[in-house]
This record gives C-alpha cells, structure tokens and sequence, in this order.
C-alpha cells in the first residue's frame, strides 16, 4: 500500500510540476516576444539608446530563463535563440535594417520553442 | 565527458529507486505489462546518457511515470480479478487428462516444438506420461504428471498412491470462480455447505482449493 501511494503522490507532483513548466514557459516567451515588438517599434522611431537598451535588456531576460529552457528542451534549440538573440542586440547597437529580420526569427524560434512545451492533441500523437 | 558521468550516476540511483519501487514481483518472472516497463525504462534511460543535449528530466520523467503507473495497476489489479483478467490474463490448460486440446494451442500459438521444449526442461520425454499441461500467464507451461509416473513421496507410501486428481482454485480474494466450480463437477450447494460447516461466507475467504473428492483447503482472510 505504501508504495501505491509514493507512486500516486510521486505521479501527481511530476504532474504538476510538467504542466506548470508549460504555464512558465508560456509567460516567458510572451514576455520576451513583448521585448522583442519593443526593440523593433524602438528601432523605428529611430530611438538608438532606447532600442539598444531594450536589446540589451532581452538578452538578459533571455539569459536568466536559459537555465530553465536547457532543463526542459532540447539544448540545440535554446543555442538557437542564444545566438538569434545576440544578434538582435548588435544590430540595434549598429542601427542596422537587419534587425527587423533577425526579430522575425528570434520571434519565431520562441513561438517554436513555446509550442514544443504545450501538449496539443497533434503533437502528443 | 563530466556530465555524461554525472548524469549516468543519477539515472543509475533513479532507475534503482525505480525498481525498488517496483518491488520484488519484478525480480522473478515478468508478466507482461512489467516486461513492457522494463524494456521501456532501459531503452529511455540511454537516451540522456548517449546524448548531452537532450534534457536529463526527459528521462527521469518517463521512466518514474511508467513506474508509479505499473505500481497503481499492480494495486488496481490486486483489488479488481476482472482488471487482473484483463491485464495478465488467465492461466490455459494445452493438456487435459493426457489428451491435447490443440485448438488451445492454436490460439495460444504454440507449437508442438514449444510443448516437447518445456517437457524436456522439465525432465519429461513421453508425452504419454503428461496429465495436465497448463500455461501460466508468464508464458510458462508446467506440468502435472500421470499418477504412475509422479515420484513417490513418504506421505504416497501411507495412501497407497499419489493423485492425479489436483485441486483448483475455486475462491480468491472473495470471488467465486464458478467456471473452476463446474469443472471440478461441484455445485454451488457444495460451496455453499463448506462455506457454512467452516463458518465463512464467500467474502472471508482469501484462497479456497478443492478437489474433484471435494477435499478442500481454505484460508481465511486476515481481519
């Protein structure tokens, strides 16, 4: 009996644990897809210090969720968005028209690592 | 080459604590949901070793999700003989009263090949000799031989002869098992009668054998 029940309590917190993983994955990357829209709206007002310090500042958030994104998902994946990241960040410094282009991937590569974390009925199958 | 070796000590202690888990059920023969489970966890458990980049918790995660499973069906299955049926199946006779019951075998898939294998483990090698062969859910054929060619024990000298008339199962864990009841040419007044001469009723009781004689063995549950 007493293993049925370490089994249960242990099936329900790693229950717990998984979904609420997806629910802060979930917040992160809006929050860094929100950072990312404010570099880009930043650069088109042609502010320089406000872009690059949005820059500057999503590559720190990114940083402190690394740790978690390599505990949950594949590390090529995050390496990916490190270096997309990274990018977005000298082309702000730089002013440089690319930016708008390495946004739109660093976009899609958080959407993409979001919806690696929720379980929809496809991706279980 | 330091995670690799930190990361194989961890799923060692996990897969350990798995088994353990598990109990000792998983230690002798595997029925087959355990057999599942444990090719499972060893083909998850490489994964993360093998491969740094992906996740450690990708492992651990199956491989104790499968664990608890196995452990709540074990219990379900415990409680429930219907879910017990169903999960492990029930054991078949191939041989009855020295005569094969090949359509048994057909749907079984087993072949002859398979028969003479498990006698010859098991020391036998005329099938002449063989009163009932049964097929355990494990997969195991075990053997019940003919009352002349059973070696002889000192309680065999006292009787005159050892049986070929094996008891059955007729109540586990407080389920009548009325088809073993039918076979065994018992009726259920017989089961009844025992029952009250032994002061049970049918819920009482834990394990009750009986023969064709309707010699009888029941234990009681514990309060």
């Amino acid at each position: 009996m007493n293993r049925i029940i370490i089994s249960i309590v242990i099936l329900a917190v790693m229950s717990a644990c998984c979904f609420a993983s997806v629910g802060y994955v979930n917040s992160f990357s809006d929050k860094l897809c929100d950072k990312i829209n404010e570099v880009e709206k930043a650069f088109e007002e042609h502010d320089k210090e406000k872009s690059s310090k949005a820059a500057e500042e999503l590559q720190n958030e990114w940083n402190s969720f690394m740790d978690m994104a390599i505990f949950v998902n594949d590390l090529g994946h995050a390496l990916e968005i490190t270096s997309s990241i990274a990018e977005v960040y000298s082309f702000a410094q730089e002013q440089n028209e690319e930016l708008y282009a390495a946004c739109d991937r660093a976009q899609a590569q958080i959407e993409m690592f979001r919806n690696m974390q929720s379980p929809t009925f496809w991706k279980i199958l | 080459m330091a995670i690799v070796l930190i990361r194989a000590i961890i799923l060692y202690i996990v897969i350990t604590f798995s088994l353990r888990l598990m109990g000792k059920r998983q230690l002798g023969e595997l029925q087959p949901s355990e057999l599942v489970v444990t090719i499972l966890i060893s083909n998850i458990a490489a994964i993360p070793v093998e491969d740094s980049s992906v996740p450690m918790i990708m492992g651990i995660v199956p491989i104790l999700t499968l664990v608890c499973l196995d452990v709540i069906m074990s219990g379900i299955m415990l409680k429930s003989a219907k879910v017990r049926k169903l999960m492990i199946g029930s054991p078949r006779i191939i041989i009855s009263e020295g005569d094969i019951l090949q359509k048994e075998m057909k749907r079984l898939r087993y072949t002859v090949d398979d028969l003479t294998e498990a006698m010859r483990e098991q020391q036998i090698f005329d099938i002449t000799q063989i009163h009932y062969a049964i097929v355990e859910t494990t997969g195991k054929i075990n053997f019940l031989l003919k009352k002349d060619y059973q070696p002889t024990e000192k309680q065999d000298v006292k009787a005159g002869g050892s049986t070929d008339n094996p008891p059955s199962v007729i109540i586990r864990d407080g389920i009548t098992d009325r088809e073993q009841l039918r076979l065994l040419g018992l009726g259920e007044q017989w089961l009844t009668k025992t029952l009250r001469e032994n002061n049970v009723g049918i819920k009482g009781v834990f394990l009750m054998t009986a023969d064709r004689n309707g010699n009888h063995t029941i234990v009681k549950k514990a309060v």
